[in-house]
């Protein structure tokens, strides 16, 4: 497996082969992305057609302003998982980044600079992420459980410092700005993918990701910097992540304990099943995407069908484990 | 490796160093507590510190066992939780008290034995398993839980109350059979071959098996083990507290978690003790009855605790690496070699 990863890094395009393969199927990464579109509109159409309140225009635009806003953070979430790393903290980053706008624009802030400093704030925690990964060589798994209890607490400490209040109206209509008369997230969301794309065909930086996720070791031998690109990534990761944080906070309208709570978890599970793996080298944010689509039309259904929400927890644990067992026995039957 | 080659000292020798460290932090803030504020050393917080001591600590030896081998279990406290519904409910529908006993325990035991088997059969990442299960037991017991009262279930026989509130001279029994498992647990980890071949497995997994212990096999029981713990613990909590509800074991993991690895454990496994596990539970609790006393709001909790965990996992880290024959100044210099920047 390691043995042909690096000619493809050496060439830093997609080989002959690969390209004859077709557009679709792009470079070998994503093969996947045809069964799980299919299986995401075979759910849709399923729900479609059982459940009437399914297909109305309001139902299906709430699920796709909500995915757009969970894309937001999965963007650099899913480029950590390409280089063997996790980022468990993007949910708490994601309340607190959030809950700071807000505070800040109580306080009489604009909103812009309020904006920016909460960004900052996000930044700097990705930058301590990915700065004591790499140079303690700490398992990133650990090292941000710590950060994620830590900065969920700083977050709570806003939250009971707003004690509930509302924030300003302004920015309580910033996540309902339209483009072309669709919600400015889904737009977002649709370009991103679309950059995504090129970016995964076509960018050295992406091939250099996956050979640092197969084997980090040669990557350094081969003299790509792994150091400053994982923590690059972790920076983009909570950088994404608040910027969803910010759309969400204005969608809630208020300080919510609850905000992002389990947000991670819901993120693996989508990255997963859009074809990224714990073991690294893999990683596609077009199936992210997808991943989080279906997840969102499966808790959809659910409600559709008056199971109980409770039960969504158990889902999300299951689906989790489902989704994690698949990989670990596809990755052992290649290996 | 210019350094002469010394006789180690009796705490290298015992592999106590970190415990003794953590014994000694303790009693420091056990101090400081007692002088800075007065309701420390009143009976009623000195009992209250017992109660919370022993559910945790029999958690914790599950997973200190878990951690010599290098694995860990983050649904340790949901388990807590599930375990204590299911007596409640086993005692509700009239069973008589060792049964429900036994229906508590068997379902930590169960969940442990998926657990394991998932992690050691299967091969799946144990983080990723045990939050799943974390997930569902949470989901199970919301589902079980959604006509009941926010106190759960409250009423017990008394031969049942009398398992968590017996006492022997104004000590708490829990606590004293805590102390007692874990000094049982220490002298078989130190005494018994099983217990060393749990470190070794930790220590080097290949060399481990080359020698013929059984890896999948014994992770296998160590996480049954786990959960067997976990469930004791959240039925001996359940009979103390005289009440099952939904909040029982909330965050517990991370807690035990802190303690294991202040106490002396290592996520790479390999090492670790159940004298240490009962010092780094000890450390946290105390920690947790400072934050009381000092009447810190509950949030900033969240943080400290986050924060000693992000410093136990980075000193851990470098520590490894010193290991590894790192040198301090590629650790902590400006510049470490580019070399250093690979994973291994």
């Amino acid at each position: 497996m390691s043995m042909t990863q690096p000619a493809g890094v050496a060439e830093h395009r997609p080989g002959p082969a690969a390209r004859r393969r077709g557009w679709l199927a792009g470079n070998g990464f994503g093969a996947n992305i045809l069964p799980l579109a299919v299986i995401t509109l075979a759910v849709a159409l399923f729900l479609a057609l059982t459940r009437e309140n399914f297909a109305t225009g309001s139902n299906i635009s709430s699920i796709l302003f909500g995915v757009s806003i969970e894309f937001l953070a999965i963007i650099g979430f899913t480029y950590v998982m390409v280089m063997r790393e996790i980022d468990l903290s993007v949910g708490s980053v994601f309340a607190l980044t959030g809950m700071l706008t807000g505070a800040l624009l109580v306080a009489d802030w604009p909103f812009w600079p309020a904006a920016l400093v909460a960004l900052v704030v996000a930044a700097a925690i990705g930058f301590v992420n990915g700065f004591l990964v790499v140079r303690f060589q700490i398992n990133s798994l650990m090292l941000t459980i710590g950060t994620m209890l830590l900065v969920r607490g700083l977050a709570n400490v806003l939250a009971n410092a707003l004690g509930g209040q509302t924030y300003p109206r302004a920015f309580r209509q910033f996540a309902r700005t339209d483009l072309f008369d669709i919600r400015i997230t889904i737009v977002v969301m649709v370009a991103a993918v679309v950059a995504a794309w090129w970016f995964q065909r076509r960018m050295g930086l992406f091939r250099k990701m996956c050979f640092i996720g197969e084997n980090p070791r040669s990557a350094v031998v081969h003299g790509i910097r792994v150091g400053r690109i994982k923590i690059a990534a972790f920076v983009a990761s909570a950088v994404t992540a608040g910027i969803a944080g910010i759309f969400t906070a204005s969608r809630i309208t208020h300080a919510d304990n609850q905000m992002g709570m389990g947000l991670e978890f819901v993120m693996v599970t989508a990255a997963i099943i859009g074809g990224a793996s714990l073991y690294g080298g893999k990683g596609d944010l077009r199936g992210s995407a997808l991943g989080l689509l279906l997840l969102a039309l499966v808790l959809n259904g659910m409600i559709m069908y008056d199971i109980e929400p409770v039960f969504q927890q158990f889902v999300i644990g299951a689906l989790l484990i489902a989704t994690v067992a698949f990989d670990t026995l596809v990755n052992r039957r290649t290996k | 490796m210019t350094d002469q080659i010394r006789k180690p000292s009796v705490l290298r020798a015992a592999r106590l160093e970190q415990e003794s460290l953590t014994c000694g932090v303790v009693i420091a803030l056990a101090l400081v507590l007692a002088v800075v504020s007065p309701a420390f050393l009143d009976p009623n917080n000195l009992a209250s510190l017992q109660t919370a001591v022993a559910p945790n600590l029999i958690v914790a030896l599950g997973m200190m066992t878990l951690f010599m081998i290098g694995r860990f279990d983050l649904s340790v406290g949901a388990v807590m939780g599930i375990a204590g519904i299911a007596s409640a409910m086993a005692l509700n529908a009239g069973w008589p008290v060792p049964l429900a006993f036994a229906a508590g325990i068997g379902t930590g035991l169960a969940i442990g034995a998926f657990n394991g088997a998932m992690v050691a059969f299967v091969g799946i990442n144990h983080l990723i398993v045990t939050l799943g299960v974390l997930y569902m037991t949470r989901g199970v017991i919301e589902v079980v839980m959604s006509g009941q009262a926010l106190a759960g279930f409250t009423s017990f026989p008394p031969g049942f109350v009398t398992l968590g509130t017996w006492g022997v001279a104004g000590l708490s029994g829990l606590f004293l059979f805590a102390l007692l498992l874990s000094l049982c647990f220490e002298g078989g980890l130190r005494l018994t071959l099983t217990g060393r071949k749990l470190l070794f497995l930790g220590g080097n997994p290949a060399a481990a098996e080359a020698t013929g212990i059984r890896r999948r096999r014994t992770e296998f029981w160590c996480f049954v083990l786990c959960g067997g713990l976990a469930a004791l613990a959240g039925v001996l909590m359940t009979a103390r507290v005289g009440m099952a509800n939904r909040y029982m074991g909330e965050g517990l993991e991370m807690q035990i978690f802190i303690a294991c690895l202040i106490g002396g454990g290592s996520i790479a496994g390999g090492k670790g003790s159940y004298v240490g596990a009962l010092a780094g539970v000890a450390f946290v609790t105390l920690l947790t009855n400072a934050f009381n006393l000092l009447s810190v709001p509950s949030a900033w909790q969240a943080v400290v605790i986050g924060a000693v965990l992000v410093a136990v996992v980075v000193v851990d880290g470098v520590m490894v690496l010193r290991k590894a024959g790192r040198p301090w100044s590629a650790i902590l210099g400006l510049f470490p070699n580019r070399i250093a920047a690979g994973r291994a």
